[in-house]
């Protein structure tokens, strides 16, 4: 079920307005955006203006149609199945860092990524630290880079850990802006949009010119668990256009 | 639809070739090397700034200790838009691409001298497969008292003359800055011109948020609106910072391409709000 959810100016409700059934989506796949903070209200992610919450907790993630989110900004949430068809629901990791990582198994620098590039290893370290790594796949689900079963495939293959979630209409990666596979996002531990953009500098394991390979997620997870937030913020994400469903 | 295939890669979908505009060199002589790619019909390759999404070309030169090399010349790119608002600027059937190479005042006579060139590319249509190519060129040196001996001569003035021309050439343009609060908007006024189009180079602080065209009498007008951010939290924006980019002109006599390197007003990076 798709559901926008609009924050009242009295900040006492929320309002959700449901823009679409069930059965108009693809089975698989479901697309909830609302609040980061709805769905439990524990300390950081309390409503900010209400007695109890704390003035500087993120409240809600807004998403207008269309709209695309900025660094700073609470983070969309969402619910996008997995390839069995499971629910997951960003806000469900409230409190964890929480990476995005925006994927196409037709896409040579992802190939390249998993078969002997960061993302061979980089999940699996992340999930050691307690990051949450959610594998993102929004290209077009009658396309070949779009198919849950060779996403399967090629997941299995690379013996991946991350969570692999489609988005099936192409809603999540407009609230997100992604252009790019591969594309990531760090959200840091109170649901803010911390880090977007590449995930090296180094496309295809090459380093332009005589600087040394930098892995910008790396880093942006290493300064929040030091405690500050990441010094990189935004990167140019390089890679292969993203083809997903258009509204 | 090409199918995406790994074992197809994107090798064989450029040909490349490496020139000299030099058939000898002398110490101490500036000379030219060109690299053309010839890219497969429908398929296209990267700008120096590929936009939204892509790879940029490059051309890697690794020359003998003391040859100074300067930084790769691209041509003007294309506007390429896709679906799902992605906007990249590309090169389709031929890009070339040029560095200037100065040889060391030092040089010696005795034995020719090598370079390695590595060229590498993403080229897309439906899907995008990455390659590259690493071609060797020998040139022999010969004493500074020779006359210089040029070569390719036709080649080189024909890519020369693709590249951007200085702003300054671009003698009847004028240009205005505005300003309010963060945002930044540098209006390009060019009698005669039909459409003017600005490609942004890469820059860590500098940010076109908009660009847009209208006429107004025998003139266009292209305003460009800007933002500056820090490139790392906590750092400050330099004082001194640039537009760098290239224009576009058309008109009734033609295609015009230019460097754009304007400066931004004084104070400009004082206002910008951190994020």
């Amino acid at each position: 079920m798709l559901a926008w959810m609009r924050w009242t100016s009295s900040g006492a409700a929320l309002v959700a307005v449901f823009a679409a059934c069930a059965s108009m989506l693809d089975p698989r796949t479901a697309a909830v955006h609302r609040s980061y903070s709805d769905a439990t209200v524990d300390a950081p992610f309390a409503m900010s203006g209400s007695a109890q919450s704390p003035p500087e907790a993120p409240t809600i993630g807004l998403v207008i149609p269309g709209s695309k989110s900025e660094l700073g900004d609470i983070a969309p949430d969402f619910t996008l199945n997995d390839s069995t068809g499971k629910p997951v629901t960003l806000s469900r990791s409230q409190g964890k860092i929480v990476v995005l990582e925006w994927m196409s198994p037709a896409c040579e620098h992802c190939r390249y990524a998993y078969d002997s590039g960061p993302l061979k290893t980089l999940p699996a370290d992340m999930k050691r630290k307690g990051v949450v790594w959610l594998t993102i796949n929004s290209e077009l689900p009658d396309q070949k880079a779009g198919n849950i079963d060779f996403n399967r495939e090629f997941m299995t293959k690379h013996g991946s850990q991350s969570q692999l979630l489609f988005d099936r209409n192409g809603e999540v990666a407009r609230a997100y802006g992604v252009k790019t596979t591969p594309q990531l996002f760090v959200i840091n531990q109170r649901g803010k949009l911390v880090y977007r953009g590449a995930l090296d500098n180094a496309p295809l394991g090459k380093v332009s010119g005589d600087i040394a390979k930098t892995n910008y997620v790396e880093g942006a997870v290493a300064d929040l668990k030091s405690g500050h937030a990441p010094l990189t913020r935004e990167t140019r994400p390089y890679g292969c256009p993203v083809r997903s469903r258009q509204p | 639809m090409v199918q995406e295939d790994a074992t197809q890669g994107g090798d064989r979908l450029v040909v490349m070739e490496v020139f000299a505009d030099r058939s000898a060199i002398r110490p101490g002589e500036r000379f030219t090397l060109g690299v053309r790619m010839k890219i497969e019909r429908g398929w296209h390759i990267y700008w120096e700034n590929p936009g939204d999404s892509g790879l940029a070309t490059r051309v890697d030169v690794r020359g003998p200790a003391g040859f100074e090399i300067g930084p790769t010349r691209f041509p003007a790119p294309e506007r390429h838009e896709q679906e799902g608002d992605i906007v990249t600027f590309v090169h389709h059937r031929e890009l070339i691409l040029l560095r200037d190479v100065v040889a060391p005042e030092t040089l010696a006579t005795s034995a020719p001298v090598r370079f390695e060139i590595e060229g590498g590319w993403l080229a897309c249509i439906e899907v995008c497969l990455p390659g590259s190519k690493t071609m060797e060129l020998t040139l022999p040196v010969v004493a500074r008292e020779s006359a210089a001996q040029p070569a390719n001569d036709k080649l080189f003035a024909e890519w020369r003359a693709q590249l951007p021309k200085p702003w300054s050439q671009n003698e009847r343009a004028t240009t205005h800055w505005s300003s309010n609060e963060d945002r930044h908007v540098l209006a390009l006024l060019i009698p005669e011109s039909t459409e003017i189009e600005f490609f942004p180079r890469v820059s860590d602080v500098v940010h076109l948020k908009h660009q847009s065209f209208v006429r107004e009498g025998d003139a266009g007008k292209l305003e460009l609106e800007f933002t500056l951010e820090p490139a790392r939290l906590g750092e400050p924006i330099p004082e001194h910072v640039i537009v760098d980019g290239i224009v576009h002109l058309r008109s009734a006599s033609g295609d015009q391409v230019f460097e754009l390197g304007i400066p931004f007003p004084k104070g400009a990076s004082s206002t910008q709000k951190n994020r």
